[in-house]
């Protein structure tokens, strides 16, 4: 049996249903999300925003604090050139179309995050992933 | 380690698994074992002296009342050893005694290539895993084997001790806490216990008190105070707290106190708990300036804790951590803390709606789904 694509107005539904302070817009086939998470009780809060474009795309971004891109000379690790986070491996399907972003992307916003914090006093970045170069 | 939602039970995981991080493993526990059982063993095989009398040896001092800390920059533990010789004090003159050690000792090639005469005791060098401070020492009367006399080959005197007595006492009072704060919020959280967690709070603060006057007198350790002055201060002022946290909030303030009410300017008195008369701040006295230095570290540490316990996000977490108790037990406890999460992922791992990470599903929670972070 075939999955079928969630609408987008289902994927602003689930969002605000189950993270209330979601800040979110629509507008035809493109989604805007914005939020605060941390992803421990010692963390900052960190500014985030999802930008979903139907059947076509999905960026994430952390505005606030800026995240940083290197440390002591060495790069910072799953991040693409526009700063947007790199966050699964589209080929095997991690995300799609028909999956919800609440389900799964933002749970991985703080899962990078936290492996982004422990980078940023290690220098190692301890989450594993796939280096396409 | 622990996943937690809670802010405190955080710290409290951090503080417990950084002093993990800089006590004697295991491994080497074993090795200093095997060393002294080696060093009994070589003695009571002595066709001489030691052939001929009983010999207790059991480890002094930090080991005795878990409280290693490994020294800052350094690879190799300073540990120490009693070798209780059961002979009369008062029959021997003590520097007798102490070359008798010396003799039986050096006449084993392996022990006489490691060794090094110090005033008090014969130092082995086990290179890469520690320093064993070999004390010997006798009775003083039959009918209490705690009470020890140690020689001190330089002033040929012996002096009074009694390491068993003391490590009763201190072992006494870090145990008044039954279940520490962090065994039960492992049983909180529904996952089994971890070892670290189960050490003493008292235990726990002595080691983070003396890695951070490691690193504050690192540059001047002649300046430093000894571990049993911080020893015995901490356990005198623990009023039986079962968190890390507040332990070392509680003794911190309290020599504060002691020192700002009475103290400012003439050093107190710290009686040996086992042995009253002895004054174990006798140095103080002698160099006030010593005393100087011990009310400045007790401020510094009183002020960088006020600003720890605050919550500024990891980054800052991180450098006032990595400056109090050292880079290394850091990172240390980052790894394992991350190792958990890895864990946990696709198998229980999940978020509040506030993004932060709990290890066990409960009402709201979000799973974290498998992924592969992709991409540069």
């Amino acid at each position: 049996m075939e999955i079928k694509d969630i609408p987008i107005h289902i994927q602003r539904s689930a969002l605000k249903a189950k993270i209330p302070e979601c800040d979110l817009y629509l507008s035809k086939n493109y989604l805007r999300a914005k939020g605060q998470i941390k992803p421990s009780p010692r963390s900052c809060w960190y500014s985030y925003e999802i930008k979903y474009k139907f059947k076509e795309s999905v960026k994430i971004f952390i505005l606030d604090p800026s995240i940083k891109t290197e440390l002591n000379g060495k790069k910072a690790e799953h991040l693409y050139k526009d700063g947007s986070l790199c966050l699964f491996f589209p080929k095997a399907k991690e995300f799609n179309s028909t999956k919800l972003i609440v389900d799964y992307i933002i749970p991985w916003v703080s899962l990078w995050l936290f492996f982004y914090e422990i980078w940023l006093v290690t220098g190692d970045w301890k989450g594993g992933g796939i280096h396409p170069n | 380690m622990l996943i937690t939602s809670d802010a405190y039970t955080q710290l409290e995981d951090t503080l417990a698994k950084m002093a993990e991080a800089a006590e004697l493993d295991q491994t080497r526990w074993a090795r200093m074992k095997s060393a002294y059982e080696g060093i009994s063993k070589w003695l009571s095989e002595d066709p001489g002296f030691f052939g001929e009398v009983e010999i207790e040896i059991y480890p002094q001092g930090s080991v005795s009342i878990g409280t290693t800390t490994k020294p800052y920059g350094k690879t190799e533990f300073d540990l120490d050893v009693i070798i209780h010789i059961k002979l009369l004090s008062s029959d021997y003159e003590p520097e007798a005694i102490f070359n008798e050690v010396v003799r039986r000792l050096n006449e084993n090639e392996t022990y006489q290539k490691m060794s090094e005469s110090k005033s008090r005791c014969v130092r082995l060098n086990y290179k890469g895993d520690f320093h064993l401070d070999v004390v010997p020492g006798c009775m003083v009367v039959v009918y209490d084997d705690k009470l020890i006399d140690i020689p001190d080959q330089k002033s040929k005197i012996w002096l009074r001790s009694c390491p068993k007595g003391y490590q009763s006492w201190f072992i006494d009072i870090a145990n008044r806490v039954e279940l520490t704060f962090l065994e039960k919020a492992f049983s909180a959280n529904k996952v089994e216990i971890e070892e670290y967690s189960k050490k003493k709070p008292l235990q726990r603060a002595v080691q983070l008190i003396k890695m951070d006057r490691n690193i504050y007198f690192n540059e001047n350790p002649e300046n430093a105070p000894a571990s049993i002055i911080l020893t015995t201060l901490a356990a005198q002022f623990y009023d039986g707290q079962p968190s890390i946290s507040e332990t070392f909030e509680g003794i911190i303030s309290k020599i504060r106190n002691h020192i700002q009410t009475l103290y400012i300017i003439k050093p107190f008195k710290l009686p040996n708990p086992v042995n009253p008369s002895e004054n174990l701040a006798d140095v103080w006295d002698d160099k006030p300036e010593l005393y100087r230095h011990f009310i400045a570290f007790i401020e510094q540490l009183y002020s960088d804790w006020q600003e720890l316990k605050e919550s500024h996000g990891i980054e800052k977490e991180a450098e006032l951590m990595k400056g109090m108790f050292g880079e290394n037990p850091y990172i240390k406890a980052m790894e394992a803390k991350a190792d958990v999460v890895n864990k946990r992922r696709g198998n229980g791992l999940g978020i509040l709606p506030s993004g932060v990470m709990i290890g066990h599903k409960i009402e709201k929670s979000l799973p974290v789904k498998p992924n592969t972070f992709y991409g540069d």
